[in-house]
């Protein structure tokens, strides 16, 4: 069966292996690999279909190439990201890295022990108890009994199961099931990790722990090979994508060049020309304004928005209007200037203007104190989306469909649990953009397609990691850090957006959020 | 947390290392010695299930065989006894007297005599029926991990012979009840066991992999199986079919097309009748021990590359 290609293939192999052996640093190396599969249309295994078919004309199988000569390399340590639409193989090449099945042609060497999380809890005896499932558990990966010993301890500290760990699987919940065969998967530290997709299932919480680890092992230099059809998710895990069509690895770059040409090539074109405006943005510090030379300004006619907006808008003006504040306690008003510039605000009282500086693509609060709660204008240079903060839940849904969202302050701290729903209302899926506005830093863009009339569940929080942000922040450095940032959402068309929460727990506001007032100006 | 990670070493295969040029029989064959620990926790897991929900548990790896040793006993000794005079000579004086001599100890000492025929069959029946669903049975992690796939076969079948062994604990009490006098050839037990270990580990494999591509033969296997268990000189001895025509006698035969022939016949011979096993006899059944091992586990290799897309 050996072809003449492969006869070449494995003698160049063999001539660069001297090469290779010295400097080992490659995880995974895929030359020209080809997988060809057989579709039997009717598979011959018993005698019966043997005895029938025996007479019949024997090509009844169709051929598939599942991949055609894919090479790639993959750095130890490093993540890459494999893409692509279904069919593209994505697939057939975690299959063939964790040896399921053997490539038709071409090389394949993988080095070092490779965990495949294509499910949780595979191979788990449920009348085994757990104790006995993470040592079977281990042996399937290749472990030697002290290596299992070494990880036992951490295994059974992180599956949370305690005296449970000696009962035997089958009285476990689903719950207890499931930490089990992640703790066994994750902490059993593999030198590479293959995760296909697991991260969708769980809640928040399960989901939230997930990235959590993966961004552990990836801090610990581990090798992470990962497929997804959330770009959000492979932007955010992945030094470099490879993105698949057909069987053919079509490109290969950083994840903002490959997922571009994916989602170029998956949608609508015209949807990039669409997200142009989010392209630049710096950090930028709040300079001192010079004090206003003009006479002051007589409150311009404001627009028709007087009601306080609770949970992002999807409506920007560069005037608002805010009559008396109908709640007695304290309250705050978030602002988020979406265009590239910083643009000043002035704020109009009964008694006084005051300035400010609001810059580009980054949160800011205003404090409604003393006579602002007797109700006031804004008036912006550019157009600007303007929230209540914190917003009250009773409000959260927004029913109407706009192509723009704003969200000024999104509280991220995990207490609250805060998801965005975007549903495209129509049978066809809708390419969105999120820029994530982070106080201090350049925004981060991500883009995502919502699917077929279901709506797309986001967690700003898991999208951005929680780097910034620990779940319930308890320690003291985690307080320090910032707790919210601004959503700027575009879509290619009109979608209907609503917020999920559960508690609502006041966030503290971080001192930094806050703007300076520059000048005051009496009024006449 | 990366303090104890093991370095790999330059070169040369290790755990986890792959390559797909570098999978020849001796590659897949040290593979498998790397993941010894699989063997051992499989064989473990198949132990301790087999017995678990039951209340007398591990006592019935012992019970049973006792019980169907009693059942032959009543059947072909009290039943169908063959007329043995009561007074009869276990020592034969004449060359026309073996047979006689063979029946007269085989009639004052049946339950051993019977018991050292079942053990060993019921270690080859069982690894037959559970080596053939080794691989099948186990589809779903076959196909969500990789490790050698002939751990299965493999471990089922060492879990079997850990029981045998024990049941063994069983036959030296019943041998030492019967008053069976051992003789020095009873030391080639442990060299006799391992070959048996090997010609069934050779047979699993075998069918473990065949039944992938020939699911008939699962339901085949019952009906096999009798007539293997006929074939074979349990319930009678290979004297006692001993015919010739053109030369060609019937036992000759029967060890040639039926290795189980042979291993019974020396279980009984250094256990039983105490005497020497011939040398090229032993030596033959030995060495198809290990051919069946041998090619029984490059048939697995060879056929079960592409089980990942066949299950």
């Amino acid at each position: 069966m050996t072809t003449e290609k492969q006869l070449q293939a494995r003698q160049a192999s063999k001539m660069v292996e001297g090469e290779l052996a010295a400097e080992p640093e490659y995880a995974i190396e895929f030359s020209n690999v080809s997988k060809l599969f057989r579709i039997q249309h009717e598979r011959k295994t018993t005698l019966q279909d043997v005895v029938i078919n025996l007479f019949r004309n024997r090509g009844t199988s169709e051929e598939f190439w599942a991949l055609k000569e894919v090479s790639f390399t993959l750095e130890k340590g490093k993540t890459l990201g494999l893409i692509g639409q279904n069919g593209a193989g994505k697939s057939t090449i975690l299959k063939l890295v964790t040896r399921i099945i053997e490539p038709t042609s071409g090389r394949i060497r993988v080095n070092g022990r490779v965990s495949a999380m294509l499910e949780l809890g595979t191979g788990f005896h449920p009348d085994l108890s757990g104790r006995d499932n993470i040592f079977l558990n281990g042996a399937i990966y290749g472990f030697n009994r002290k290596e299992m010993k070494e990880r036992y301890e951490r295994i059974v500290e992180f599956s949370e199961l305690g005296r449970f760990i000696d009962t035997p699987v089958k009285h476990y919940s689903s719950g207890m099931y499931m930490r089990l065969g992640f703790a066994t998967a994750i902490t059993v530290d593999p030198d590479i990790m293959i995760i296909d997709e697991v991260l969708a299932v769980g809640d928040a919480a399960f989901s939230r722990k997930c990235h959590n680890a993966l961004g552990d092992m990836k801090r610990a230099g581990k090798t992470l090979l990962f497929v997804s059809h959330a770009p959000g998710e492979i932007a955010r895990f992945c030094d470099d994508v490879i993105y698949l069509s057909n069987g053919k690895a079509v490109a290969r770059g950083t994840p903002s060049e490959v997922l571009d040409e994916y989602m170029m090539v998956t949608m609508n074109p015209s949807y990039f020309q669409a997200s142009a405006p989010l392209s630049v943005a710096a950090p930028q510090k709040i300079e001192p304004l010079p004090s206003p030379t003009t006479a002051p300004v007589s409150p311009p006619l404001p627009d028709n928005n007087g009601q306080l907006i609770e949970a992002g808008t999807n409506f920007i003006s560069r005037f608002w209007r805010f009559g008396a504040s109908p709640r007695q306690e304290e309250n705050q008003l978030a602002l988020l200037n979406p265009s590239e510039k910083p643009c000043r605000v002035q704020l109009h009282t009964a008694t006084e203007t005051l300035s400010y500086n609001l810059s580009s693509l980054t949160p800011a609060v205003l404090r409604l104190e003393g006579n602002l709660n007797q109700g006031f204008t804004l008036e912006a240079e550019t157009d600007i989306a303007v929230q209540r903060w914190p917003e009250s839940l009773a409000d959260s849904k927004l029913k109407t469909a706009a192509e723009n969202w704003f969200f000024p302050m999104w509280d991220l701290r995990a207490d609250n649990q805060d998801r965005l729903s975007i549903l495209h209302p129509s049978k066809t899926g809708c390419g969105v953009t999120i820029a994530y506005c982070q106080f201090g830093h350049p925004p981060v863009r991500r883009s995502y397609l919502t699917q077929l009339g279901k709506p797309l569940i986001l967690d700003p929080l898991v999208e951005l990691g929680s780097e910034n942000v620990k779940a319930g922040g308890e320690s003291p450095e985690q307080h320090e850090k910032l707790a919210c940032i601004a959503l700027f959402l575009e879509a290619t068309a009109p979608v209907l957006i609503e917020k999920i929460g559960s508690e609502r727990k006041a966030p503290p506001l971080p001192e930094s959020l806050e703007l300076k007032v520059r000048s005051r100006v009496a009024v006449g | 947390m990366e303090t104890n990670q093991t370095e790999l070493p330059k070169s040369g295969l290790h755990v986890g290392e792959f390559d797909s040029d570098r999978s020849s029989i001796v590659q897949r064959f040290l593979d498998l010695w790397r993941y010894r620990e699989l063997v051992y926790r499989l064989t473990a897991k198949n132990l301790k299930l087999r017995y678990k929900s039951s209340f007398l548990g591990f006592l019935w790896s012992l019970i049973n065989p006792l019980l169907m040793m009693l059942v032959y006993y009543l059947v072909f000794n009290v039943l169908l006894a063959t007329p043995v005079s009561p007074n009869c000579s276990e020592v034969s004086i004449g060359p026309d007297d073996t047979r006689a001599a063979l029946h007269c100890k085989i009639y004052n000492h049946y339950t051993a005599y019977i018991l050292i025929g079942i053990l060993p069959w019921n270690f080859t029946a069982s690894s037959v029926v559970e080596g053939l669903m080794a691989v099948l049975g186990n589809a779903s992690i076959i196909k969500k991990v990789y490790f050698p796939r002939e751990v299965l076969a493999i471990s089922n079948v060492l879990g079997l012979f850990i029981n045998f062994l024990l049941a063994l604990i069983i036959l030296f009490a019943v041998i030492f009840l019967n008053n069976v006098q051992l003789t020095p050839f009873a030391l080639l037990l442990p060299l006799l066991l391992l070959f048996h270990l090997l010609f069934m580990l050779g047979v699993a494999l075998f069918l473990s992999a065949l039944v992938i591509y020939f699911r008939d033969l699962a339901v085949i296997m019952e009906v096999l199986i009798t007539a293997w268990f006929f074939l074979t000189p349990i319930l009678y001895t290979m004297e006692d079919v001993y015919k010739e025509w053109n030369g060609i006698s019937t036992a000759a035969v029967m060890y040639w097309i039926n290795p189980m022939a042979s291993f019974i016949q020396t279980y009984r011979q250094i256990l039983f009748y105490g005497v020497n096993p011939e040398f090229f006899f032993t030596l033959r059944t030995c060495l198809t021990g290990l051919v069946t091992f041998i090619l029984g586990y490059i048939f697995f290799i060879k056929t079960t590359r592409s089980i990942g897309e066949r299950l």
